[in-house]
């Protein structure tokens, strides 16, 4: 069970949170090409290392927010509110 | 009748000789003192064989004292309470407690299957996998898992009561020996909230049995002391009898308290879930035993638990007892069985010497010392009565032509001893090989942990105080607290330790040298798994089973890989070790699911007007995770009969029904028309203030999610009905997109789903009866149309009301609050007797709305369909804007004409029931393929016909057409028909 | 047997309203209307305002029904982004007392409710039980449990159950 720190109500246990996939993702113009469609839709990153991720904290304050974790040893360096500046990840992803 | 303990010291030990407990073992009486473990009991009766191995269903004795133990595990019953598997040395002696052997016939005494063991060149490692291949395992299994099986589960409900706790801290510390009480008593010091736990009864540790002297007292004395000073502090939380057994990430741990387990009167089974800031490991470490043939029989033990059996438990586990080592550690044991008068013929050592100061100990005592030897063979019919004994050449070979036999009854054995490092493992950290000490000790972990004393491979306990101490002020610093001055206790006559890594010795049948005692492993199936390549520890292990059972290898991985290493000429270090995962020891089913049990599993939720349905004599399903009325049938009535009665009321009277689960979320600001619009397929900004306008939610890829009804209530206050059983999910995506793609809208989104119970009015006799009651809303067919909102007071309640209908009839949806729901449905049914008014049930609502040839969401559609597979495709074309799922619907799959699509269907022959998931097929160049299915089916009480949903595909262009059902192996024919079975005008549902 | 007495508030007559603003207006609405931005706290007596979320706020009356309390909300809230709703009927009120009390909490969630760190006027929403509830605490270990109605049966249920751990400060 991960401990997560939420930014608004501080850490708590994983099972009061909902994981909504990697963060920043943004739905681009739907003029867009099929191609472009494809990447915003299924193209995900997958890293081995630190991944920008997108939490909701469900069972707590309802907000959703960023959590920068270490997708091996579950470490997880900061969380951040949403429009926060990305944290500084030490170059590169891993 | 009780046997006398023969074997019992008649001094000394911890054990309260002044209360006698009787307990039974395989049908025999015995009595120990309290204080015993049913294994000291055992011992002290010198009850010698307890089982029979796993495989060969050879005899076994008891090998350790703690934790490890592989043989002695029974089946123990104390008053109602029954456990398999229990582990003897772990098991606190009770009054009344009955230990049974499992896994023997007739009797662990004379076990047929023995037979086994006579014949064991037939059962290699894998040998199910080689042997039993004709003409297939089926044939052999029942055979042979009766055989092989270690318990059988106790029947009946179980007595036990399990509950979980979540525990926070600043400093854990696993293991209450001297490490782990010295490292809490450091932390504690400084405030720091401090939780020590033990997995035995007894705080203490190696002090309660190795005697000594710390900080100038006797090391019990010393133990009493530090105990009473944790106790005194609020800050320090002691947990006795607690297990740790998972390490989790982010320093969360799980343990098993059994310090209720063993009550007669009520055994209760206790979970922690901790949360600690900083973790200080004090595991200790497991002795590990000597490889050489017959190295399994009953009486021969590890010789620190022989040592303890003595001083803790007053017990000596023979009356001649031979040591057999290639430590300094086991001198001990040679020593404290000396001084208590206890003959040991001979100490043999794998060494050419001992270290100088044991070596003038065991001189002064003058015990026979036969350095640069080891033992190569035993003898003996139900237990040890001799063993031989070889010098080593010098190169490391046993000479046998020298060998010597020893008399002897009892023999202690010691291959040096291994850190218990699981915990470490399971969190993450790398161990490191330690040759001089010829073990595996912690090296790195990411997470918060120390490890200290044995556990951390520092064997001389005047080191483990000061290094605990150290720990536990740097954990309590770690964990935010100033930490507090704290002087290590000092340890007089701290022991020497020298160790030669001698655990195996080739000399005899490799088939009859034991390395897994529990799982019948020998050095032949290493043997065997070296010469067909399973050389990676990994494959060793599952190949021969090595250290899979349930005492997880803790007195047989490391032999088993030395002994690979040395098979295949690698160094211990790159032979590495297996991966250790949770848990450390069994823990019980019932225990992880504490709190969860029975009507805790999940918790069903209840409409507003529950009891009312209670006593309106409702049967209650669940659905979508409420409780709710399937239908109300009548005494003597079939389900069937009063779904069918609920129907015709609903087509000739007026129905009642409590749709409260719908969810109801409210969005406000200037722009919750242009959201709504964003989310909705269909147009919300055209929608006026009191309109009401039906609507379909997709997700990206444009598949169907939800559906149901949009409110206007005022040009910048919306409210969205959506399914119930999707109410929670769509709340939480309609929020997402609000919070992270579209904060510009100028909105608030309330969830008010369970402030509001609904209660809806169906049927032609619904608006005579809702005028019959005093409201400012005017409820007649001018007033209030169609698919339009009022708000006002009903009934002395405030009501918000919409005017839809899922059934096909004249229908009103009643929102009041929740509070008010049961009254209200009492004043309706009342007033509504006169026209005929009954409660329905979902099962009725669902063929109502199927007859409509309305669509439920998931039941009708999956995770394929998308809006223009249900006939969206006109309002898609003239919506001009954006929304959630549109670009996905332009993509050429999206559009094919040949997708799934919903249709009615009927059977051919009136004969022919529909039945959902029954596929429709089609013959493709002689094969049949499906090319859909039925979604639903009913029926019709009110068609007096089957009528049904389905997807096909192209199925808007194959209207009239003939297709085939295929519904457990049969196929008949049905036709595509317009989905809307009954009143596809619509006259009866707008009138 | 545990120290703990817990009684459901069935006949509970306080008015309760969920107040959401705007992530833009929290501010003004706070200053408006006394509302806790610190996170976990409370405000006020009657009605007592419990953060719930960096935008949302629980709002308790003994003495004014939600309509009042929506209707001051509407008075004061200018220019504010919001919605009040009337939660009087959504959410069911369980107190729990005793010095058993946190323990029994602690059995549910993963929430820290140590003495030194839950005191009293904190409030928390968290998972308890498996189900979403606010935990309010009063003085003298007493502690307001607010959960949906339509789980309030299984929360009482669970929280007798589980109050017969032996291990419970008695």
């Amino acid at each position: 069970m991960l401990r997560i720190p939420c930014p608004y109500c501080g850490v708590r246990d994983e099972d009061e949170f909902r994981f909504g996939g990697q963060a920043d993702i943004h739905r681009p113009d739907p003029a867009c090409s099929d191609a472009e469609w494809a990447d915003y839709m299924f193209n995900h990153d997958n890293p081995r290392g630190l991944h920008h991720e997108l939490w909701l904290h469900e069972f707590g304050c309802s907000r959703w927010f960023n959590v920068l974790r270490h997708t091996v040893t579950h470490e997880i360096v900061t969380s951040y509110r949403i429009g926060d500046p990305k944290p500084d990840t030490g170059g590169g992803r891993s | 009748m009780s046997v006398a303990q023969t074997n019992r010291l008649s001094t000394g030990g911890q054990i309260d000789r002044s209360r006698t407990v009787t307990f039974t073992c395989n049908g025999r009486r015995y009595d120990g003192y309290a204080g015993d473990t049913l294994a000291s009991a055992l011992l002290a009766n010198r009850v010698g064989v307890i089982g029979r191995s796993f495989k060969f269903h050879r005899p076994r004795g008891i090998l350790s004292a703690g934790i490890e133990e592989p043989n002695a595990l029974f089946r123990v019953d104390i008053g109602k309470m029954s456990m398999p598997v229990v582990q003897a040395t772990m098991q606190p002696l009770v009054d009344g407690l009955v230990a049974t052997t499992e896994n023997v016939w007739p009797s662990v005494d004379f076990d047929l299957g023995r037979l086994l063991d006579y014949t064991h060149g037939l059962w290699p490692a894998g040998f199910y996998n080689k042997t039993f291949k004709w003409p297939n395992w089926h044939c052999y299994e029942g055979f042979v898992r009766r055989l092989a099986g270690v318990g059988r589960l106790p029947e009946g409900a179980d007595p036990t009561e399990y509950f979980q706790h979540n525990l926070h801290c600043d400093v854990l510390v696993i293991g209450g020996g001297p490490s782990g009480l010295t490292a809490a008593l450091a932390a504690a010091r400084s405030r720091a909230r401090v939780v020590l736990m033990e997995c035995e009864p007894r705080l203490g540790g190696s002090l309660l049995f190795e005697g000594g002297e710390i900080d100038g007292r006797p090391a019990l004395e010393w133990l009493e002391h530090a105990v009473r000073d944790l106790e005194c502090m609020s800050s320090v939380r002691i947990l006795k009898n607690t297990t740790a057994a998972g390490y989790y990430d982010h320093n969360v741990l799980l343990a098993v308290d059994r310090s209720h387990a063993n009550q007669t009167d009520r055994p209760v089974e206790r979970l922690w879930i901790i949360r600690a800031k900083q973790v200080i490991l004090a595991t200790g470490a497991i002795e590990q035993p000597l490889v050489f043939t017959h190295n399994d029989r009953p009486g021969i033990l590890l010789a620190g638990a022989v040592r303890r059996y003595l001083s803790q438990y007053a017990v000596t586990v023979g009356r001649a007892v031979v040591i057999a080592t290639n430590n300094d550690d086991a001198y001990r044991t040679a020593f404290a069985l000396h001084d208590a008068g206890i003959e040991v013929p001979a100490v043999v050592d794998a060494r050419p010497e001992p270290s100088p100061e044991i070596d003038a100990q065991a001189r002064s005592r003058g015990l026979e010392v036969i350095s640069n030897a080891v033992p190569v063979d035993t003898a003996g019919r139900r237990g040890i009565q001799e063993v031989k004994i070889a010098q080593l050449s010098p190169d490391g070979r046993p000479d046998t032509r020298a060998m010597r036999t020893v008399a002897c009854d009892a023999m202690a054995m010691s291959g040096g001893w291994s850190p218990t490092v699981h915990l470490y493992s399971q969190a993450g950290g790398c161990l490191r090989y330690d040759s001089a000490r010829a073990c595996f000790v912690p090296d790195r972990c990411r997470q918060a942990v120390r490890v200290i004393g044995r556990a951390n491979g520092n064997f001389e306990l005047a080191h483990a105080m000061e290094e605990s101490a150290a720990a536990g002020r740097a954990a309590a610093h770690d964990a935010g607290f100033e930490p507090a001055p704290f002087v290590a206790p000092s340890v007089r006559g701290a022991p020497a330790w020298g160790i030669r890594p001698v655990r195996h010795v080739a000399s005899g049948p490799s088939s009859r040298q034991w390395v897994d005692f529990r799982h019948d492993v020998t050095v032949a199936d290493i043997e065997l798994s070296v010469r067909e390549n399973y050389v990676s520890v990994e494959h060793l292990k599952r190949y021969t089973t090595t250290g899979m059972a349930v005492d997880q290898g803790k007195t047989s991985n490391l032999n088993a890989l030395m002994l690979l290493a040395g098979l295949t000429d690698r160094p211990v270090p790159e032979v590495g070790t297996t991966t250790f995962r949770p848990m450390y020891s069994p823990v019980s089913m019932g225990a992880i699911s504490a709190n969860m049990q029975r009507e805790f599993y999940v918790p069903l939720r209840r409409l507003p007007a529950h009891r009312w349905h209670q006593t309106h004599g409702a049967e209650f399903d669940d659905y979508g995770g409420w409780q709710r009325p399937a239908c109300y049938p009548r005494a003597g009535e079939s389900r069937e009969a009063a779904i069918a009665r609920e129907v015709r009321a609903v087509r000739n009277a007026v129905g009642f029904f409590e749709a409260s689960p719908l969810s109801k979320i409210e969005v406000r600001g200037p722009d919750a028309a242009a959201f709504l619009n964003r989310l909705y397929v269909n147009n919300a900004l055209t929608l006026k203030p009191g309109r009401v306008r039906y609507g379909i939610l997709l997700n990206e890829s444009g598949i169907i999610i939800d559906d149901g009804v949009f409110v206007c209530m005022a040009p910048d206050h919306f409210l969205i009905y959506t399914t119930s059983a999707g109410a929670q999910r769509t709340a939480v995506w309609i929020d997402r997109w609000h919070q992270c793609e579209w904060p510009e809208f100028r909105v608030v989104i309330s969830v008010v789903t369970t402030q509001w119970a609904v209660l809806t009015l169906t049927g032609p006799r619904a608006r005579e009866l809702l005028q019959s009651f005093d409201s400012d809303i005017d409820f007649s067919a001018e007033a209030f149309p169609h698919m339009c909102f009022r708000s006002g007071h009903f009934a002395d309640v405030p009501a918000r009301v919409q005017r839809v209908s899922f059934s096909g009839e004249l229908s009103f949806e009643v929102n009041v609050p929740a509070k008010c729901a049961a009254d209200l449905a009492d004043s309706l049914m009342e007033r509504g007797a006169a026209c005929g008014i009954e409660p329905i049930g979902i099962e009725s609502l669902d063929i109502l709305r199927l007859e409509k040839g309305f669509f439920h969401v998931g039941i009708d559609t999956d995770g394929t369909t998308n809006a223009l597979d249900v006939g969206f495709g006109n309002i898609v074309a003239k919506k001009q804007e954006d929304f959630i799922g549109r670009r996905s619907l332009m993509r050429p799959n999206d559009q094919r004409p040949d997708r799934r699509q919903i249709v009615g269907l009927e059977p051919v022959n009136l004969r022919d029931r529909l039945i959902a998931a029954a596929h429709l097929v089609r013959s493709d160049r002689g094969s049949w393929r499906s090319e859909g299915y039925i979604t639903s089916a009913c029926f019709s009480p009110t068609l007096g016909r089957s009528i049904g949903l389905g997807l096909l595909e192209g199925g808007f262009s194959r209207k009239g057409e003939i297709v085939t059902v295929f519904n457990e192996g049969r196929l008949f024919k049905a036709r595509v028909v317009d989905p809307s079975f009954y009143d596809p005008e619509g006259g009866r549902m707008r009138g | 047997m545990a120290d703990l007495r817990i009684h459901p508030l069935f006949g509970d007559h306080r008015a309760l309203v969920r107040l959401r603003v705007s992530m833009s207006n929290v501010e003004a609405a706070a200053r408006a209307l006394d509302l806790p931005l610190e996170p976990l706290t409370t405000r006020g007596a009657d009605p007592l305002a419990m953060w719930i979320a960096p935008d949302q706020w629980l709002l308790v009356s003994g003495t004014r029904s939600a309509a009042q309390l929506i209707a001051d909300c509407e008075a004061r809230l200018h220019g504010v982004l919001y919605n009040a709703t009337d939660a009087s009927d959504e959410l069911a009120c369980i107190l729990i007392e005793g010095t058993a009390a946190r323990a029994l909490l602690a059995m549910g969630s993963g929430v820290d409710f140590d003495a030194a760190r839950f005191l009293p006027g904190r409030c928390v929403r968290t998972r308890l039980a498996k189900v979403a509830v606010v935990v309010l605490a009063g003085v003298g270990e007493r502690f307001e449990l607010y959960v949906d109605r339509s789980v309030s049966h299984y929360l009482e249920r669970w929280l007798e159950r589980n109050a017969n751990d032996p291990i419970l400060p008695s």
